[in-house]
């Protein structure tokens, strides 16, 4: 039975999943900083998040484990007041077995924590910051919103909602051709490199700590290299993480990525990537219902000059990113 | 006539649609090549409609066609079907006599289908000008390409946005391309260009075309680094922007120009640093 997950819950899970973004950037920039030759990040408080109207406070722990450092981190969860009498929290209704379950391993999966390696690719945007396209935080939102509704982000959410729909419908066939399909659409060399590692490692991840034995058998069906968003649909669906919540989790997942990259690029402030990363959640939310709603014909893009900084990225004298 | 659309009856609509629908232009070619007595050599060929290909002179090293529209491009609801089997061991190149123009639309897409295959050891060169979109002009193209392991293709498409040379440009309208290109029964390359509703605002965009008015894209089967190095050589002076990467056996190179003869210019140098003979037609 899939698990079903409120409106309101897909509010929190997505306010959690940018505040441990943020956390997983400072330990990225820190863990950075020894391997490259440079580093722009500035550290930041956490109380420089900026939030206006508080409404109501809650205090929570997220641990974040790595192969080397285990970081504790306090953090106040803010919510913006909509208004005075919306959802008290003693009125909260607590969340189902299902639902907690869902929520726990979305966050788990589409974290930045979650080792797929995400935070060495820039898809191009290391290029487009050498070429001069991004200069600052308005420049980095158009280049990416263009991404997200006419590239890749809308493209890898259809092959995302196809995977999860065969593999929840048993239907074998469909499943092979998407996958298939999702294999073959990268626009150079160094995309290909990127989503065909991290949905890799994205399966890797899963057999090992997140087992399922409807996952082994929908591995086992596809025959080309399973990409990055059909490693996300296929685990989720077979998990019964309910394919909408996916959707929402995965964009912000990529979106968060690509700010981080273009933070570190351009470089901009934490304030300002969070900026970005508001002013993207209408386009987000629209190409997730584009997504979900469009056929494997509706499939299509034309960032052209992302895909030309893909390519040029590969001659790039100095790189920090693999993409 | 326009004035008269706000009274037209359902009967007049529905028999102006079929009149409609009756004038469009219809074209298809299939033809296959075979090697026979040392040569390239044509074998089957089905012509019908608008669309005429001819095979100017032949060659030693292989065989060219010329493929001719009568219809003088391609309008809404036209559909044209390409179909092009190069047997084992043979070469052959295939352009177009014009730049094909697909024309303003009030609703349907012009409609345009292209199947080649290539057998073992054989050569496929598709080489047509350039697609010029005028505005509001709608175009649903697919391009299939079967290759055989040991076969070598090399391909190249370009299109304007707009009759550039008039100073038009495409507003809005409707660009759908689909590319699938397998290698071995094995699909090595996937790709669905789409570009909708308002056109010069997304080709304005930075990551889009940043104002470019054409966009050009070539393949190379097989494609290695050697070569994409050779390639690269070729853009030093380039007039556009042009992107170039190898992957999955092949090579591609992406084009992209706020001129469509820059971007020509550009296209011609990078082919013909992959050692590619271009045909005559694209040196006028």
């Amino acid at each position: 039975m899939p698990l079903r997950m409120s409106r309101q819950v897909m509010d929190i899970m997505i306010m959690l999943i940018t505040i441990m973004d943020t956390v997983t950037t400072i330990m990225g920039t820190t863990t950075m900083a020894t391997g490259m030759t440079r580093t722009v990040m500035p550290v930041m408080a956490m109380t420089s998040m900026s939030m206006t109207s508080i409404a109501v406070t809650i205090t929570i722990i997220i641990m974040i484990t790595t192969a080397s450092t285990t970081t504790t981190v306090i953090l106040m969860l803010m919510t913006t007041n909509k208004a005075a009498d919306d959802s008290p929290p003693n009125d909260s209704p607590a969340l189902s077995a299902d639902e907690g379950a869902a929520l726990y391993r979305l966050m788990t999966w589409l974290s930045p924590a979650f080792p797929v390696g995400a935070f060495s690719y820039s898809s191009g945007i290391e290029w487009a910051v050498e070429a001069g396209d991004i200069t600052d935080a308005a420049s980095l939102q158009d280049w990416l919103s263009a991404m997200l509704s006419d590239g890749a982000g809308f493209c890898d959410g259809v092959f995302l909602a196809h995977v999860h729909r065969a593999a929840s419908d048993g239907d074998d066939k469909a499943l092979r051709e998407v996958a298939e399909l999702a294999s073959a659409f990268a626009p150079s060399r160094e995309r290909q490199l990127e989503t065909t590692t991290q949905g890799k490692a994205f399966i890797e991840i899963a057999r090992n700590a997140w087992s399922h034995e409807a996952m082994e058998r929908l591995i086992g069906i596809c025959d080309s290299p399973i990409v990055y968003p059909v490693a996300v649909g296929l685990v989720s669906a077979a998990h019964g993480v309910p394919l909408s919540a996916t959707m929402h989790g995965f964009f912000h997942a990529v979106v968060s990525n690509w700010i981080s990259a273009g933070a570190r690029l351009v470089p901009l402030g934490q304030t300002d990537s969070q900026r970005v990363l508001a002013a993207l959640e209408p386009v987000v939310v629209t190409t997730g219902h584009r997504a979900m709603a469009a056929s494997l014909d509706d499939l299509g893009g034309a960032t052209f000059r992302s895909d030309i900084a893909n390519m040029r990225h590969e001659t790039q004298y100095t790189r920090l990113f693999r993409s | 006539m326009q004035a008269d659309n706000t009274t037209l009856s359902s009967s007049a609509i529905s028999s102006s649609s079929a009149i409609f629908a009756a004038n469009r232009a219809r074209g298809a070619v299939k033809f296959d090549v075979h090697f026979a007595e040392g040569k390239t050599r044509r074998r089957q060929l089905h012509e019908s409609g608008s669309l005429r290909v001819r095979f100017p002179s032949p060659e030693d090293d292989g065989l060219s066609a010329m493929f001719v529209n009568t219809a003088g491009g391609a309008a809404g609801g036209d559909r044209f079907d390409i179909d092009i089997a190069a047997g084992e061991g043979t070469s052959l190149t295939v352009t177009t006599a014009a730049a094909e123009k697909v024309y303003r639309s009030h609703g349907p897409a012009a409609e345009i289908n292209i199947a080649l295959k290539a057998g073992a050891g054989a050569h496929l060169s598709w080489l047509p000008q350039e697609t010029i979109l005028f505005d509001q002009a709608r175009t649903i193209r697919r391009i299939d390409i079967d290759l055989a392991d040991r076969a070598t293709l090399l391909l190249c498409e370009i299109v304007v946005f707009g009759r550039a040379a008039m100073g038009e440009v495409m507003q809005t309208g409707s660009f759908v391309d689909r590319w699938r290109l397998r290698r071995g029964g094995r699909l090595v390359f996937a790709e669905n260009v789409r570009l909708d509703g308002d056109i010069a605002a997304k080709l304005a965009r930075p990551a889009i075309g940043n104002g470019a008015v054409a966009i050009g894209t070539a393949l190379i089967v097989p494609g290695d680094e050697a070569l994409i190095e050779r390639l690269r050589e070729a853009t030093d002076g380039a007039g556009g922007e042009v992107g170039i990467s190898c992957w999955n056996g092949f090579a591609m190179a992406r084009f992209c120009a706020q001129d469509a003869a820059k971007l020509r210019a550009d296209m011609m140098a990078v082919l013909g640093r992959s050692g590619a003979m271009l045909p005559r037609m694209w040196l006028n």
